[in-house]
């Protein structure tokens, strides 16, 4: 998933819960609040409602009490013959009609006979005949108070409510009673201002009164609603608001608030009871519309404000981190060029800044790596040997364009695959990626000095490439050695022709002269004729020996030298040098000796002629510097190895001499001019050191000093080696 | 007295090993060629044939090939007595079983005579 549309996710995510939780809990919160604000209200409504009934009656009594001091009432019952009623009746009249406010007024005198009415019929009627529950209240009203009634059902003209005042004379006295019917309607219109909700004048039993519906005329004081829930509610006195099911229609869930009448002033109430009904869903419409509103409009804000933070969080981190992406990628397909705009000092400004550094030093580094690359390759394109490398598995990396002539490869992949080459030298690569896979396996370089494929010959080198302890590949170095090879051949055969023609000559002066000297002893009477024939023969000796000589170091250098190894006694060969040069030493007056531990000496293993040849080489040579004592040879066994010293009593050598040893035509004299008064080649030394390089031992100066001697050793190994080796290169 | 069949194409060797050879008591029979020599050993079988390598025409080692001698005459010995030491001839000269390859630069003909002496004994101190 990519960093923006994780970005998004979470924003998402955040947002959404924002969006949706938040919503609810203002939408929860605020509708309920409104809800209790309407329950309030419409609660209100009722208190006021009744209230205004409470405070019309009450006015009505007030009303009713004024118009009941005027003088011409208390004129006309005093004197009822006296006074034209016309007059009392016209003023009533006036009063009934001036806010309709009355069905009727009466003026009754003290026998409960109407004096003066406004409606017609109820002339001449008595308190008997004009209601019969007016007596009581006409009783209460002549005890001086203005009195009032519940609601009573008039015959003609519907429900009402009586309210009677008393006329009193100068005195005091009572002289009759005013009696005044409330129009209904007029309490009705009350009820009617209210809106919507149902509203309903309940008396203290239960009855309706009046209501704001359009039957209610039918339903007074029929319609009983005593065992409504809301109705046993208000029964216990004050206000409330609950929930309940509708007294007419029980399935709609209705807002109901109940009031009880308090009465205003002199009017102390009837014990009713207001109802406002409505149902919930139309009394919590408005709450619900405005939560929704809200909700809505707080889901659009939500949206636009995660919309919002989606673009800065874009702005600010996306778009960095995929600037920075990209640049990460257009760098590893190797555009080094490439640079951020670094345009805060934040973490991702930071970085940016890190990564230009970075990138910098990486095009610096890699420019190095690709110089050093450059010089590398060419380095080895022009190499005069094949080159090649491999990786870890043995599958090559790469070739120089001479290994790619060396092996006649037809095309050149990428990457090598053992046994995917097109190549004549398929043998031969196979051979080279073979030993490549030993040179891995073993972590050690080796080389193989000569190899022939297809009638070339080949120099192979083989080397780990070692990188924290890991072999990481082989290089492989190919060197055609055919062109030295056939010259060293032909100069082998030249040496081989060469040495043979001249030792012929020489055998035969060499074998004449030993005659002369031997069969012919006594005709060589004559002295300088003796001399002469023996410096023949001695010549003649010294050129085979120089001859034998250059044979053997031509053949060791080549490694043509065929050496038998075997296991023998050492003994016999010092013996048998000791013996052949025992008449030098006499001639020369001085010893050769060895020790005498030669019988417990174990056997040696190595070419045993070639052995004798060194310690006759180097007991010669120990002769040829030595004029007075002698030679010693002793040999002393050191763990697997034995050692032979061969010490003289001669000239020694000077230190600058003694490093010219063991080498090609060196000899341990200082001018080459000199060289014949030590009658040698100067290849003895050389060639035992070819000779113990090849029978695994070694040849050493021990000590030598100018005027005391010198003592020179070499070890030869006691048993097989354990691994057949391969034959060292020539050291030359 | 022992028989040998002398086989070199040089006059000098012939003369002076021959010499020796005669004056130490060896009956000696000297040939020139290989092809020579392959023809006496048809006629006598000899105590030892000395053999030269480098021969005109016909060679030592062809001689050596030709001849058979391990079953024609299983008594006779052979030593090579050349200066050719190339390693290589050596060993497969070696291979058909001569009882010494000598080099001639290194024996004198006094030496050779008492190394075939040597060899003829009844327990030969082979080389």
């Amino acid at each position: 998933m990519r960093l923006p549309a994780k970005l998004i996710l979470i924003i998402c995510g955040m947002g959404l819960i924002t969006t949706i939780v938040a919503p609810i809990v203002v939408y929860v919160a605020v509708s309920g609040t409104l809800k209790s604000t309407i329950s309030a209200n419409q609660q209100a409504t009722a208190s006021t409602t009744l209230g205004k009934i409470d405070r019309f009656i009450s006015e009505r009594m007030d009303e009713l009490g004024n118009v009941g001091r005027a003088q011409q009432f208390t004129a006309l019952l005093a004197s009822p013959d006296g006074t034209n009623p016309q007059l009392v009746e016209t003023d009533l009249h006036s009063v009934a009609q001036l806010a309709q406010d009355w069905n009727n007024l009466t003026l009754l005198d003290l026998h409960g006979k109407a004096v003066a009415v406004t409606t017609e019929s109820d002339r001449n009627k008595t308190l008997a005949t004009l209601e019969s529950s007016f007596a009581g209240l006409y009783n209460r009203a002549l005890t001086g108070q203005t009195v009032y009634s519940d609601v009573l059902r008039s015959n003609e003209d519907g429900p009402t409510l009586a309210i009677m005042t008393p006329i009193t004379d100068r005195t005091g006295q009572p002289v009759g009673v005013l009696v005044g019917e409330i129009n209904w309607s007029a309490v009705l219109s009350i009820l009617h201002e209210q809106g919507n909700a149902t509203t309903l004048l309940l008396n203290h039993s239960g009855l309706e009164i009046g209501s704001n519906q359009a039957d209610t005329q039918n339903r007074i004081l029929t319609a009983d609603r005593h065992a409504s829930p809301i109705f046993q509610q208000a029964s216990h006195g004050g206000t409330g608001t609950i929930e309940a099911a509708n007294p007419d229609n029980p399935e709609v869930a209705t807002l109901a608030s109940y009031t009880s009448e308090i009465g205003s002033r002199s009017y102390k109430g009837n014990g009713w009871h207001l109802l406002l009904l409505q149902p919930t869903s139309i009394a919590f419409a408005p709450a619900k519309n405005l939560a929704l509103a809200l909700l809505a409009g707080l889901l659009v804000a939500s949206l636009v404000v995660c919309l919002i933070m989606f673009w800065v969080a874009h702005r600010l981190i996306t778009l960095p981190i995929r600037r920075l992406s990209t640049a990460i990628q257009n760098i590893s397909l190797g555009n080094l060029a490439e640079r951020l705009e670094v345009t805060s000092h934040d973490e991702l400004g930071q970085l940016a800044t890190t990564f230009n550094t970075v990138t910098t030093q990486l095009a610096a580094t890699t420019v190095n790596l690709q110089q050093e690359k450059s010089r590398l390759e060419s380095s080895i394109n022009s190499l005069p040997l094949g080159f090649m490398l491999t990786d870890a598995a043995g599958d090559i990396i790469t070739l120089n364009p001479i290994m790619n002539t060396l092996l006649n490869l037809k095309n050149k992949p990428p990457k090598f695959t053992k046994g995917k080459h097109q190549t004549a030298n398929i043998a031969f690569l196979q051979q080279l990626l073979d030993h490549c896979q030993t040179t891995l396996a073993k972590r050690q370089a080796f080389h193989i000095p000569e190899q022939s494929y297809d009638n070339r010959i080949f120099r192979l080198f083989f080397s780990p490439v070692i990188q924290n302890d890991t072999a990481i590949g082989v290089a492989v170095l190919v060197e055609d050695i055919t062109e030295a090879k056939l010259l060293d051949r032909s100069k082998d055969e030249f040496f081989s022709i060469a040495s043979h023609e001249l030792r012929t000559p020489l055998t035969a002066i060499r074998g004449n002269t030993s005659m002369i000297q031997q069969y012919y002893g006594e005709k060589l009477k004559d002295q300088d004729l003796k001399e002469l024939v023996g410096d023949i023969h001695e010549s003649s000796l010294r050129l085979i020996t120089i001859v034998n000589d250059f044979l053997d170091a031509s053949r060791l250098e080549q490694g043509k030298m065929k050496l038998t190894l075997e296991q023998f006694d050492l003994k016999p060969v010092i013996e048998s040098v000791i013996y052949e040069l025992g008449a030098l030493s006499h001639e020369k007056k001085i010893y050769i000796r060895t020790d005498n531990t030669l019988g417990t000496l174990p056997l040696v293993y190595a070419d045993k002629n070639r052995v004798k040849q060194i310690i006759y080489n180097l007991t010669g040579n120990a002769m040829r510097f030595t004029e007075k004592g002698g030679i010693t040879i002793k040999p002393e066994v050191q763990g697997d190895q034995l050692k032979v010293y061969v010490t003289d009593t001669g000239d020694g050598m000077s230190p600058e001499n003694q490093q010219l040893l063991f080498h090609k035509f060196q000899q341990a004299s200082d001018n080459i001019l000199t060289r014949d008064t030590t009658r040698g080649t100067g290849l003895g030394l050389y060639i035992c050191r070819l000779l113990l390089d090849n029978m695994n031992g070694k040849i050493k100066l021990e000590s030598s000093e100018v005027g005391k001697g010198t003592t020179f050793s070499f070890t030869l190994p006691l048993n097989p080696p354990k691994s057949i080796k391969a034959p060292q290169a020539p050291k030359s | 007295m022992p028989s040998v069949l002398y086989v070199e194409d040089t006059e000098t060797m012939q003369n002076m090993y021959g010499f020796a050879l005669k004056r130490e008591g060896f009956d000696v029979t000297i040939t020139g060629t290989a092809g020579e020599a392959l023809a006496r050993i048809d006629e006598h079988q000899y105590d030892i044939i000395l053999l030269d390598m480098m021969l005109s025409g016909m060679s030592g080692m062809d001689f050596l090939q030709a001849a058979n001698l391990r079953a024609k005459s299983p008594g006779t010995k052979i030593v090579v007595l050349s200066n050719v030491d190339n390693p290589n001839i050596v060993d497969k000269v070696r291979a058909f079983g001569v009882s010494a390859y000598l080099i001639k630069a290194d024996y004198e003909p006094q030496t050779l005579v008492v190394y075939l002496k040597n060899l003829l004994k009844p327990t030969p101190e082979a080389k």
